[in-house]
């Protein structure tokens, strides 16, 4: 090209081919394109953005709602030293055990999750659950055998979406109107939401392993699900613990929420004193915030010191 | 002739390692340098001292005339904008295009808020530079290719025109040619002696090839274990000198493995 | 045999513990397996209907006091479906920029170095203080929040997005500075190097480089914002989740399912649409699942 181009101009005509000619992802682009109509859409039907009622009631309305989240006994007497007892009141009342109720929902239905979608995961494998798995034979099998190992993989990675595509609070509504108020509802509403995101997380995590070892072992004999259990499985062990952790924290904060659907977490307490006790819930709601946040900054010393 | 970098007794500590170990000499303005010698002489360690990112232990360094120890953070950048680096991973923005890789070349003098709109929308001046020079080091049709998406050579070139974009008073190279083939290392070497020719800019390459080292440089620094043991023309570099460089004792060998 | 003992060895008692946990979780909330099944016959008779109606999802209204001049209930839905499209990317137009500057605060990649002791001990209090801000704005769920909001302001499209858009900006704001702490610095010492500023080498340097795994996680959070923004419907904002659950007061449980199908179709079609997006930029979630 050197020789062609002497004049600046030429040099521009150039570059400005160059530029029409540059890599494009056309569907990027009209995703982005998407997303930012859907914006703007989002805020110019939000009319009135600040709802139905003028702005003086608004205001007023707002200083009512602070000076609620007063404590009343402080309300009453002025000195925040009748805070103390008021607050030890409410904990061993009903908010040491919404607390417990709360973790042991959330420890249960993670546990129970992660049990499900253990033995999935060979299955939804794109490498694994085929006829070929890693394209080796893997000698004849019947029409049947075949069909299956075709439609396994999407049919579970499926499942997976759909089973995270409902959001928990739904599933749990709809759960206690057949089973009753009781605790199974709220743990199996967490438990299948979360089946579905951790066959995601864990299920990214196989398909970015390093299959030699796998590939090593199924090339000597063994069997799909035996190859998974002791090639794969060791190796991805800690970054399954990983997810596993950080699913269980949103468990504990979703399992929180989900009391408001009347089970004793500290979402009932929540929803039980808003409107009469603003005060009793801004209450449960520090308490329920400030466990999460030490969990967090435990969690957060933890990763430190693992690394 | 005005000296470009000037070195008295340098010397830089890695703990109890001597990286570099009191070191002197002197490169004039326009000069081509080659420094050889086998991996782990410190060879990376004095062109980071020559580009002011470390600091040294003892001695002092003095580039076109200003003493780094006596430059504040406002000054010693704007002493980088005049040296231009090429490190031995070429340090690209690897989803970035090559001529946002290249424009960002001028960033240190630019400012800020220049580059980033030097980034979304460069200026058509700007653009038919970078043009050229990509069409000098031979990949001008790569101009708004990703540099991700380059071979290992052409990652070289981007690197080398954004050094050249910098319009450098000198330009520091670090092992450019460890990663690429033997042809394509010779015609990069070549063309850094031709850009420093053309652009009159002092060169300093850091090889461990000694015979492409003797091929383009009229000047050559041996270094070992963080000192050095030649300094001259490569006709004057005799059998001796070149076993003080790279013979080494059956000690050395075990620690390099 | 042996080999593999040896591969899991601690692994094992992990596994071993869990189930204990579970046990004893369990314990504590009174599940026994008896509690899987509907405890009378009220119960079976609702289940039973509920899962036909699902084969047989409502192109009518069941309510016979429905006006004349009412919407369609398919029209009613996918009207349900988009209020609740328009809270999610109201919420994470709100969000994503807020993270960014939480972010950017809560990493260490644009400090200076070396700098003075003074600039290091400002640089680690903004660092933390950012960082606890974070954890304390996504420690409350956006239900909170939205009853919270809904309690100070009054019910208004401003006080569902803000909701949603607090602990969003909070997990946004971790897993952003996370990304770009683990970004690799090669090119940002090299931009140092031809005196390139901190904060300069910052935006050249490291977001550009950090930009598809934003996005790609962005994305995922718009995912989850949409199930949010379907269950505030719950606390009386209008989006698909207050439909359901007006229909499912009413037993209309055809309809619910009406509403269910489209809920479960808007979001499975957004998650493929985020999978294919996430294919062409080269990434995973992996590394940022909050």
């Amino acid at each position: 090209m050197s020789g062609a181009l002497t004049s600046p101009d030429d040099r521009l005509a150039r570059v400005d081919e160059l530029r029409r000619q540059r890599a494009r992802s056309p569907f990027l682009r009209l995703s982005a394109v998407v997303v930012v109509s859907g914006i703007v859409w989002a805020w110019l039907s939000s009319t009135p953005l600040l709802g139905r009622l003028p702005a003086e009631r608004r205001w007023l309305n707002f200083k009512n709602f602070l000076n609620e989240l007063v404590p009343a006994p402080v309300r009453q007497s002025g000195d925040w030293s009748d805070a103390l007892p008021w607050a030890w009141n409410l904990l061993i009342d009903e908010g040491f055990l919404a607390l417990l109720m709360t973790f042991a929902a959330a420890t249960a239905a993670i546990i129970l999750a992660g049990t499900v979608v253990l033995p999935l995961l060979p299955l939804a494998s794109r490498r694994l659950a085929r006829v070929d798995p890693f394209g080796l034979r893997a000698g004849n099998t019947g029409t049947l055998a075949a069909m299956f190992w075709k439609m396994i993989g999407p049919l579970v990675r499926f499942g997976f979406v759909l089973s995270r595509s409902v959001p928990e609070y739904l599933i749990a509504f709809l759960l206690i109107s057949m089973l009753g108020l009781q605790f199974w509802p709220l743990v199996l509403a967490l438990a299948i939401h979360n089946l579905g995101i951790l066959g995601r997380l864990w299920g990214e995590v196989v398909e970015n392993t390093d299959d030699a070892p796998a590939v090593r072992a199924f090339a000597a004999g063994q069997g799909r699900s035996s190859t998974f259990a002791t090639t794969i499985l060791p190796g991805v062990f800690n970054r399954f613990l990983i997810y596993f952790f950080y699913r269980w924290e949103t468990c504990v904060k979703d399992a929180t929420v989900l009391g408001m659907l009347g089970l004793l977490t500290l979402g009932k307490l929540i929803a039980l004193s808003k409107g009469f006790f603003w005060d009793q819930m801004f209450f449960y709601v520090l308490l329920g915030g400030s466990v999460i946040v030490i969990g967090d900054l435990f969690s957060m010393a933890l990763r430190r010191w693992l690394r | 002739m005005p000296s470009a970098f000037r070195l008295d007794n340098v010397t830089r500590r890695y703990g109890a390692l001597r990286a570099v170990d009191g070191v002197s000499f002197e490169i004039k303005k326009g000069e081509q340098v080659a420094l050889i010698g086998p991996s782990g002489s410190g060879k990376t360690t004095l062109i980071r001292l020559l580009n002011s990112m470390l600091s040294p232990d003892e001695g002092s360094i003095r580039v076109f005339d200003s003493d780094l120890a006596t430059c504040d953070a406002g000054a010693l950048r704007r002493l980088r904008t005049t040296l231009a680096t090429i490190p031995q991973h070429l340090g690209l923005v690897p989803n970035l295009t090559a001529i946002q890789n290249v424009i960002l070349g001028q960033g240190g003098s630019r400012g800020t808020l220049r580059s980033l709109r030097d980034l979304l929308a460069p200026s058509r001046a700007d653009a038919v530079e970078i043009h050229t020079i990509l069409d000098r080091v031979g990949i001008e049709e790569k101009l708004y290719t990703r540099v991700a998406r380059l071979s290992g050579g052409q990652q070289q070139r981007v690197a080398i025109a954004r050094a050249i974009f910098q319009h450098p008073a000198a330009l520091l190279a670090d092992e450019p040619v460890s990663s690429v083939d033997p042809a394509r290392a010779r015609d990069t070497v070549k063309l850094l002696c031709e850009l420093s020719a053309e652009h009159g800019f002092t060169l300093c390459v850091s090889l461990h090839d000694l015979a492409l080292a003797r091929e383009f440089f009229p000047r050559l620094i041996g270094m070992r274990k963080g000192r050095i043991v030649f300094d001259g023309a490569p006709d004057e570099l005799g059998e001796e000198d070149q076993q003080a460089l790279y013979d080494l004792s059956d000690e050395e060998m075990m620690a390099d493995a | 045999m042996k080999a593999e003992t040896g591969k899991y060895g601690l692994k094992r008692w992990v596994g071993l513990g869990l189930i204990v946990a579970f046990l004893l979780c369990a314990r504590a909330l009174g599940l026994t397996p008896g509690g899987l099944i509907p405890p009378d016959a009220g119960h079976w008779e609702r289940t039973g209907e509920f899962f036909a109606a699902a084969l047989d999802p409502a192109f009518d209204y069941e309510d016979g006091n429905v006006p004349d001049d009412a919407d369609p209930i398919w029209w009613k839905g996918i009207k349900g479906v988009f209020l609740t499209l328009k809270f999610a990317f109201g919420a994470m137009s709100l969000a994503v920029p807020t993270a960014l500057v939480l972010g950017f605060l809560g990493s260490s990649a644009w400090w200076p170095e070396p700098c003075g002791r003074r600039t290091r001990v400002l640089l680690r209090s903004v660092y933390l203080v950012s960082r606890l801000f974070m954890s304390v704005i996504r420690s409350i769920h956006e239900l909170i929040w939205a009853l919270l909001f809904l309690s100070a302001m009054g019910v208004s499209p401003l006080a569902g997005m803000i909701a949603l858009a607090l602990p969003f900006s909070g997990t946004l704001g971790k897993v952003f500075s996370e990304i770009i702490d683990e970004e690799a610095r090669d090119a940002a010492q090299a931009l140092k190097a031809i005196g390139h500023g901190p904060v300069q080498t910052f935006l050249v340097g490291i977001l550009p480089r950090a930009t598809p795994n934003l996005v790609s996680y962005s994305f995922y959070r718009f995912e989850c914002a949409l199930r949010s923004s379907a269950v505030l419907g719950f606390v009386g904002i209008e989006t698909i989740g207050l439909y359901i659950e007006l229909s499912h007061e009413e037993f209309y449980y055809r309809e619910v399912w009406t509403y269910l199908y489209l809920l479960i179709a808007m979001i499975v079609v957004v998650d493929l649409w985020g999978a294919a997006i996430r294919r062409r930029l080269h990434t995973s979630t992996g590394g940022c699942a909050i």
